[in-house]
C-alpha cells in the first residue's frame, strides 16, 4: 500500500523516514534498535524522492523503510552483535542481503538489537538489554492484565520479544519500518514474530545469501525476514533470493521473483499436522487455536491428516551439541587482533586472547563455547558430534518421508505460550530458555526447510499468538500461498498502541498503511 | 561423571575462555547431560550429516581476482596496527599452567 502511495506522490520518502525516525525515538523505551543511522536514511531518502519524481524508481521497495538485525555487516554503520567484543566495529562492507535491499532503493533506518551473538531466545541477554514486546503498550494488553497494585506500573508487566532477533520483531510491530531483517538459526525470526504479532519468514537453507550475516551455526543459519503482512514478506524474499558468488552455500538454481495470487486457494493442498509437535508445555489455548486452524482448511476442501515426525523431542537435543560445536568454531575468530574489542594485557599472544575473550564476551557465548569444545574433543567427538550429526540425518529423512507420501504443508504451532513478563523470563538461564522456547521452531533449521509464522489471534492476555506453516525445499511460493490465504481467514487485529508517556498518539494515526505492497 | 579438572583445564586452554565461576562448570555438566539423551537413539548404520546441500554441487568460479585492495579499510577496525600489520603480543608463550594462572578452577 504505502508503495503505491509512494509512486502517487501521496507521501515522499524523506516524509515517510522522518516519520519513522520521530516514531523510533518515541518509542526508545522499547530499546529496540541499537544503531539508528538517521543521517544516511535521510539521504537514501532524499536519493529515492529524486527518483520518484523522475519517474523512475528502483522497484517496489524504493524508498521502504527497513530496519536490519545487529549481526549483519552494515557499511560505515557500526555493527556489534549486542557484543562487548564488537562495540565500536564499523564494518567495512555490507552484507549481500544488505546491499540489495540497497539497491532496490530500500531506507535503512539502523541496526536492531538482538540476544548477544543472537544466542538466546528472549532478546534480553545483549549488552544493550532487553527488547520490549510492543503489545505490552497495547490497550489489547493492558485490558485484560490485572492491576496489581497503584503503585506498580506497566513498568514491571512488560513482556518479551522472544529471540532472538525480538529487536527486529518489535520495530516492525511498532510500525517503525515496514520490513527487518532478522536471521533464524534455531527459530530466531519465528519465535519473536510470533511473540509480537508479526510475520516471520525463514527461507529454505541455501536460497538467501549469508555472506555478512555473522556466523552462529553455518549449516543451519538463514537470513530471516519480517513484515506485516504476507505479501510484503513475498517482496522481500523476491529481492534477495538468488545465488550469491560470495557465499557457496548458495544453491545454483534460477529464482524467480514471484507473486502471490490475490485469492489463494487450498482445496488441493494436502496439510500435515505433526502429532509430536503436541509439545509438554504447551498451552491450551493455543492447541485449541492450531485445531481451529486444522478446521479451517478442512473446510475448505483441503485434506488434513495427522502425520508422525518421531525424532522431534530429539532435534533441541541434537541442535544443542552442533550449535555449541560450531559455535566454538566460529567464535574463534574473535581474538581482538585484527577488529573489536582488544585487552591491554599484552604478555603474550594466547594470553591477549583469553583476555580478550574473556572481557568480550558473556556467560552465555563462553558457555556455549565451553560446551562446543567439551564436544569436539578427540574422546567425545564420535559419541557427541558424530552421533548429532546421525540423528540430524534422522530428523530430516522424517521430514522427507512425510513429504514424499504426499503431505504439501506442515501445520505447527510457533510457540508454547504467548509472550511471557520479563520478570518471569529470567527466572531460568538462557540455555533452559532456549531449549524450551525453541522446541517447535528447531526441526524446520535441522532439515534446511522454509518456514513461516503467521499471526493468529490474541491470547486470553490480550497478545499475540501465531502459527507456523513448514514447506518442502525450495517451494517458498507454495508456502507463502497457505501462508497468505490463511492470514485472509484470520484477520489478526491491528495493535492499538496507546499514548506513552505523553508522547503523541497522532503519530500512529498518521500511519497511513500497515503493509507496503 | 562429573568432568574433571584437567579436563576443565584442557577446555579453557582450547577455548582460550575461562570458566569464571563454580556456576559456569555447573552450565557445562548441566551441557553433558542434556547431550547425553542423544545416546538414546539407535543411528546404527546412519550415515552422519553435514549439510542439507549435500546432495548439490559445490560452485567454483574463475580463479581471477575480482576484488581486495582495500588494506586501509581492513586496518580501519584494528587498535593496534604499525603501518600494514596487525601487531600481536610474542606468540609460542603457552598460556600458564593451573597454578600460575587466574582461574577459577585453581580452587576446586
Amino acid at each position: 500500500q504505502v508503495s503505491a502511495a509512494l509512486k502517487e506522490g501521496h507521501v515522499t520518502p524523506t516524509e515517510l523516514c522522518q516519520r519513522c525516525l520521530a516514531l523510533i525515538k518515541s518509542t526508545k523505551f522499547l530499546n529496540a534498535y541499537i544503531t539508528v543511522a538517521e543521517k544516511t536514511a535521510l539521504e537514501q531518502a532524499e536519493e529515492s524522492e529524486k527518483r520518484y519524481k523522475r519517474g523512475q524508481p528502483l522497484g517496489v521497495l524504493d524508498g521502504i523503510p527497513v530496519a536490519v538485525k545487529d549481526n549483519f555487516n552494515t557499511a560505515g554503520i557500526e555493527t556489534t552483535c549486542a557484543s562487548n567484543m564488537l562495540k565500536g566495529y564499523i564494518s567495512p562492507y555490507n552484507a549481500t542481503v544488505v546491499q540489495k535491499l540497497l539497491d532496490q532503493g530500500a531506507v535503512l533506518l539502523g541496526k536492531t538489537n538482538l540476544d548477544e551473538f543472537a544466542m538466546g531466545s528472549g532478546s534480553t541477554d545483549g549488552v544493550f538489554g532487553p527488547v520490549r514486546n510492543p503489545w505490552s503498550y497495547s490497550r489489547q494488553y493492558k485490558e485484560k492484565s490485572v492491576p496489581k497494585s497503584d503503585s506498580e506500573d506497566e513498568e514491571s508487566n512488560w513482556v518479551i520479544t522472544g529471540g532472538s532477533s525480538g529487536g527486529s520483531a518489535a520495530a516492525v510491530s511498532s510500525f517503525t519500518c515496514f520490513a527487518a531483517l532478522g536471521s533464524d538459526t534455531g527459530g530466531s525470526t519465528r519465535n519473536p514474530a510470533a511473540h509480537c504479532g508479526v510475520v516471520g519468514l525463514k527461507p529454505t537453507y541455501g536460497l538467501i545469501s549469508r555472506h555478512g550475516l555473522i556466523p552462529l551455526v553455518n549449516s543451519m543459519d538463514v537470513p530471516g525476514i519480517l513484515t506485516r503482512c504476507v505479501d510484503d514478506a513475498a517482496v522481500v524474499l523476491g529481492s534477495l533470493a538468488g545465488h550469491d558468488p560470495k557465499d557457496s552455500t548458495t544453491i545454483q538454481d534460477n529464482f524467480k521473483p514471484f507473486e502471490l495470487p490475490s485469492l489463494p486457494d487450498v482445496s488441493k493442498l494436502s496439510i500435515g499436522i505433526p502429532k509430536e509437535y503436541h509439545a509438554p508445555g504447551l498451552s491450551s489455548e493455543i492447541l485449541a487455536l492450531w485445531s481451529k486452524a486444522a478446521d479451517l482448511f478442512k473446510n475448505a476442501g483441503a485434506k488434513v491428516t495427522e502425520v508422525s515426525l518421531p525424532h522431534t523431542r530429539y532435534s533441541i537435543v541434537c541442535y544443542h551439541v552442533l550449535c555449541t560445536a560450531e559455535v566454538a568454531s566460529n567464535m574463534a575468530r574473535f581474538d581482538g587482533l585484527e577488529y573489536g574489542h582488544r585487552s591491554d594485557m599484552n604478555k603474550s599472544t594466547e594470553s591477549m586472547y583469553a583476555a580478550t575473550r574473556r572481557e568480550g564476551f558473556n556467560d552465555v557465548v563462553r558457555g556455549r563455547i565451553l560446551s562446543g569444545n567439551y564436544f569436539l574433543l578427540k574422546q567425545n567427538y564420535e559419541n557427541y558430534f558424530v552421533k548429532a550429526q546421525k540423528v540430524r540425518r534422522l530428523i530430516a529423512n522424517d521430514f522427507l518421508k512425510v513429504f514424499g507420501s504426499g503431505v504439501d504443508i506442515l501445520l505447527t504451532p510457533t510457540t508454547l505460550t504467548d509472550a511471557v513478563p520479563y520478570m518471569e523470563f529470567i527466572k531460568e538461564d538462557n540455555r533452559t530458555r532456549s531449549a524450551q522456547d525453541d522446541i517447535l521452531t528447531q526441526a524446520a533449521n535441522m532439515a534446511g526447510l522454509p518456514a513461516i509464522n503467521v499471526p493468529a489471534a490474541l491470547s486470553e492476555r490480550g497478545l499475540p499468538v501465531g502459527l507456523q506453516f513448514i514447506g518442502r525445499s525450495f517451494q517458498e511460493k507454495q508456502l507463502l500461498t497457505v501462508a497468505k490465504w490463511f492470514e485472509k481467514q484470520v484477520k489478526f487485529p491491528m495493535i492499538q498502541l496507546e499514548e506513552v508517556k505523553g508522547h503523541n498518539d497522532n503519530v500512529f494515526q498518521h500511519q497511513k498503511s500497515a503493509s507496503f505492497s | 561423571q562429573k568432568v574433571t579438572v584437567e579436563v576443565l583445564d584442557h577446555l579453557e586452554h582450547l577455548a582460550l575462555v575461562d570458566f569464571r565461576d563454580a556456576e559456569g562448570v555447573e552450565r557445562l555438566q548441566k551441557a553433558i547431560r542434556f547431550a547425553d539423551q542423544l545416546h538414546e537413539v539407535n543411528t546404527e548404520g546412519v550415515e552422519p550429516m553435514d549439510s542439507v546441500l549435500e546432495d548439490r554441487c559445490l560452485y567454483l568460479r574463475d580463479d581471477d581476482v575480482t576484488e581486495g585492495n582495500c588494506t586501509n579499510e581492513l586496518l580501519k577496525n584494528a587498535r593496534q596496527k604499525v603501518e600494514e600489520y596487525f601487531v600481536a603480543p610474542p606468540g609460542n608463550i603457552p598460556l600458564p599452567k593451573l597454578e600460575e594462572r587466574e582461574t577459577f578452577l585453581k580452587g576446586s
